[in-house]
């Protein structure tokens, strides 16, 4: 037995050990620190341009691209609504255009009353106000008056967008939904509801109260198809040339094939690199999509645009506290601090807090609909899928 | 599925090794290869699918029939050649020690000098202090690479919070291979045995251990029954004789148990085998939590249920995937009550007790808000 080797084997894999150990406790600290300290200096983009990527919802039905799928399903749900009398639910993604989907379902439903609610509803005299105006009876006072609306000859559609405003997750929370849903029952022969909701409530009130079986019909948005994105991307660019400039972290394949590359040849091939990039992020989602465009622009001169790929920031490793509230955000769509309070049932200060730390982290932002009200907090669009993974892991929730 | 395959692997591992051990390709022992052969292809018969154990049992004990009868023949036929060669030796003896009364008696210590020599070297081959040394440094280089193995295996369950339980159970399985192998390494690699000196050396340590060590051996092999026959893995929350809590690592000797007011209980692993589990997830990371809620007799039912229900499916820590269900009973023993249970699984075990305290809390708060008297909780 030779001592000696032995002892550089073993001298040999200890070495290895303590380099593997070293890489896996320090290099993410490392990388976290530069995240932190890096400063982000970005040039000044004309506004002009920046408005061409603006997020709001559309308002003509041609304008809006990809949802051709959706449009008719729409068509058949109300067709079949004269047969059935079954309410329609669509569930969709944040950012996912179902607003402009609900503006372009014009061509289909020409005279639908479409009711958008903007902030949370939190009892029945808010609701009747926004319901009676829409179904036109002013007498209305409460729900019950609206159970027993007159008939009338024509076919009625009433558009609810985002139906989850009308619960917070509390106890005796659900009761404005439920007579919602009871409203609509009571109804559905006389007027063809359509309601939207972002597909976390959907889940959650789906898995608690069997939310979906109250509707037959559920439309479900799909991922935009990344040629159509594309396509708006590149129809929002027209009059400007792109440039596309080598990213931050480039692949080693990457690496080696600019070295051998022309300069035509080193565009096509950054070009399809960010595209790449900049669909995991969009997932098809057109929002996600046009955020991700905006970061990506470093400057534009003249008629060209100049185009690196946005690396979004790792959000790290979030406590138990701030995952509950991302997922209370998400059930809701947006909440103000009070109503926070009220669904985690923890300290009016302890919630303001954990809101202000996520603020600062970026991963929320504040929206004041009504100077009167105190402002809602939403879920920024840019930390939404690494959110998403974090709760669907830590949490166990089975959204993806 | 993966239980079967991984089955097969650790089955086939194992009895490879032990198979090598025993014979070390010698061809001499061809009839003991083809009789462990055998039992291999009879395995189902004498059910060697859980017990390892059992199985290395029936080996050692067709080993040992096998040897004896060939032992017997041979000595049968060595008796009848050794007679024949006393005659021959006793001839040979007499005279040599005819030549013995003449020789100087100076000469005997320096043959015994020979002797101790010899025995020294030979004992010193057997056991050197490189040997010792290397035995000494591979086996904390093992411990090492377990203590290793055991933090990468807990950080990569933080990581991967889902599949946190599944990443756990491996853990003492590698341990054990991890140091199964190194012994087998070791012992080939250092002492090289043959299959008598093993026989020889398994039979006296047999021995030993069933008088001084016998405890020992029975926490391994509880430990071994533990790891391979799976009644309960990492993770997993258990009920063993009171002690309530999170395994949280399952040695050779003992498991460590993290129960609710956060000390470790370190039970040995044949106390564990003797006594009855009470297994609240079994492998998933949910568990059904149940919370009592105590209240007078002619409460509104309607009310309370509605407030129980609502209160457990908007808890933060509830596994929403999985239903609510909450149950009224009446007890007339010594106060007429009414006791509401609330049954609901948490997203986590480890957020079992958050869950219970959540519920209730929120439970308490509304029903002393609707006046509905004040909860009390058992666990």
């Amino acid at each position: 037995m030779d001592f000696k080797n032995i002892f550089y084997r073993i001298k040999d894999v200890v070495s290895d050990y303590g380099k593997l150990t070293y890489e896996f406790l320090f290099v993410d600290e490392k990388q976290e620190k530069s995240v932190i300290e890096e400063v982000e200096e970005r040039a000044e983009i004309p506004e002009a341009y920046l408005q061409r990527f603006r997020l709001h919802p559309l308002h003509d039905a041609k304008q809006l691209e990809g949802r051709d799928e959706e449009m008719a399903m729409m068509q058949r749900a109300y067709e079949n609504w004269k047969i059935t009398r079954s309410p329609l639910l669509i569930v969709g993604e944040f950012g996912a255009g179902m607003t402009s989907l609900l503006n372009a379902s014009s061509s289909i439903y020409p005279h639908a009353q479409i009711l958008e609610n903007t902030c949370n509803i939190s009892n029945s005299d808010e609701l009747v106000r926004e319901l009676k105006n829409a179904l036109n009876y002013p007498e209305a006072r409460t729900l019950k008056d609206l159970n027993t609306l007159p008939k009338k000859d024509d076919e009625q559609v009433v558009i609810f967008e985002n139906i989850e405003r009308l619960f917070i997750r509390k106890i005796y929370g659900f009761n404005l939904l439920e007579d919602f849903l009871l409203l609509i029952h009571a109804t559905k022969k006389d007027i063809f509801w359509v309601a939207t909701i972002n597909q976390y409530s959907y889940y959650y009130l789906n898995q608690v109260i069997g939310f979906g079986s109250n509707f037959l019909s559920v439309i479900r948005l799909q991922p935009i198809k990344k040629a159509v994105i594309e396509g708006v991307i590149n129809e929002r660019n027209k009059g400007y040339e792109r440039v596309f400039l080598k990213p931050n972290t480039l692949s080693g394949t990457l690496t080696q094939q600019l070295k051998d590359s022309n300069a035509n040849k080193k565009q096509e091939l950054l070009k399809s690199d960010f595209f790449n990039k900049f669909h995991a992020f969009a997932d098809g989602n057109i929002s996600q999509a046009m955020l991700f465009w905006k970061r990506s622009v470093t400057y534009v001169k003249e008629k060209r645009v100049y185009v690196k790929a946005y690396e979004p920031k790792s959000i790290g490793q979030l406590s138990l506290e701030e995952l509950f509230v991302l997922e209370a955000i998400l059930q809701h769509t947006s909440l103000s601090n009070q109503e926070l309070y009220a669904i985690l049932r923890n300290s009016n200060k302890g919630s303001k807090l954990i809101l202000e730390k996520l603020m600062e982290n970026d991963l929320l932002y504040a929206k004041t609909y009504d100077s009167q009200f105190e402002p809602e907090y939403q879920i920024n669009l840019l930390h939404l899928n690494a959110v998403k993974a974090q709760i669907h892991s830590r949490l166990n929730r089975n959204i993806k | 599925m993966c239980g079967r395959v991984f089955y097969f692997f650790y089955e086939s591992f194992f009895m490879k090794i032990f198979y090598k051990i025993l014979f070390f390709n010698n061809k001499k022992n061809i009839d003991y290869q083809y009789n462990i052969l055998y039992l291999f292809n009879f395995k189902n018969l004498i059910i060697v699918n859980r017990s390892l154990i059992f199985t290395l049992l029936l080996i050692c004990a067709t080993f040992q029939m096998s040897a004896q009868n060939e032992l017997l023949d041979s000595l049968q036929s060595k008796i009848e050649k050794i007679k024949k060669d006393s005659t021959y030796i006793a001839q040979q003896a007499k005279e040599k020690a005819a030549k013995e009364k003449a020789k100087p008696v100076e000469q005997v210590p320096g043959e015994v000098r020979e002797n101790l020599n010899d025995a020294l070297d030979k004992a010193t081959k057997i056991i050197s202090p490189a040997k010792i040394l290397t035995i000494i440094i591979a086996s904390l280089f093992v411990w090492l690479t377990t203590k290793g193995t055991n933090w990468m295996y807990r950080s990569l369950a933080d990581s991967f919070n889902r599949h946190r339980l599944r990443i756990l159970r491996l853990q003492p399985i590698t341990n054990v291979i991890l140091w199964v192998i190194t012994i087998y390494v070791l012992v080939i690699t250092l002492f090289n045995p043959t299959p008598e000196t093993l026989w020889a050396l398994m039979g006296s340590s047999a021995l030993a251990l069933g008088f001084a060590a016998q405890d020992i051996v029975k926490n391994i092999f509880g430990g071994l029954l533990i790891i391979f026959d799976r009644p309960f893995q990492v993770g997993d929350r258990i009920d063993i004789n009171g002690n309530y809590g999170e395994v949280v690592r399952i040695g050779i000797r003992n498991t460590d148990i993290n129960t609710l007011d956060d000390s470790i209980v370190t039970i040995p692993n044949s106390k564990i085998i003797s006594e009855h589990i009470s297994n609240a997830n079994s492998g998933a990371l949910d568990c059904m939590v149940v919370v009592d809620l105590w209240l007078p007799i002619g409460i509104d039912v309607e009310r309370v249920r509605k407030i129980a229900f609502e209160a457990a499916i908007t808890s933060r820590y509830l596994n929403i995937d999985k239903t609510v269900t909450v149950l009224f009973f009446d007890h007339f023993d010594n106060h007429p009550a009414t006791n509401v249970k609330i049954k609901a699984y948490v997203l986590d075990a480890r957020y079992e007790k958050g869950f219970a305290g959540d519920v209730t809390e929120a439970a308490k708060k509304a029903l002393s808000e609707a006046s509905i008297y004040q909860t009390v909780r058992r666990m």
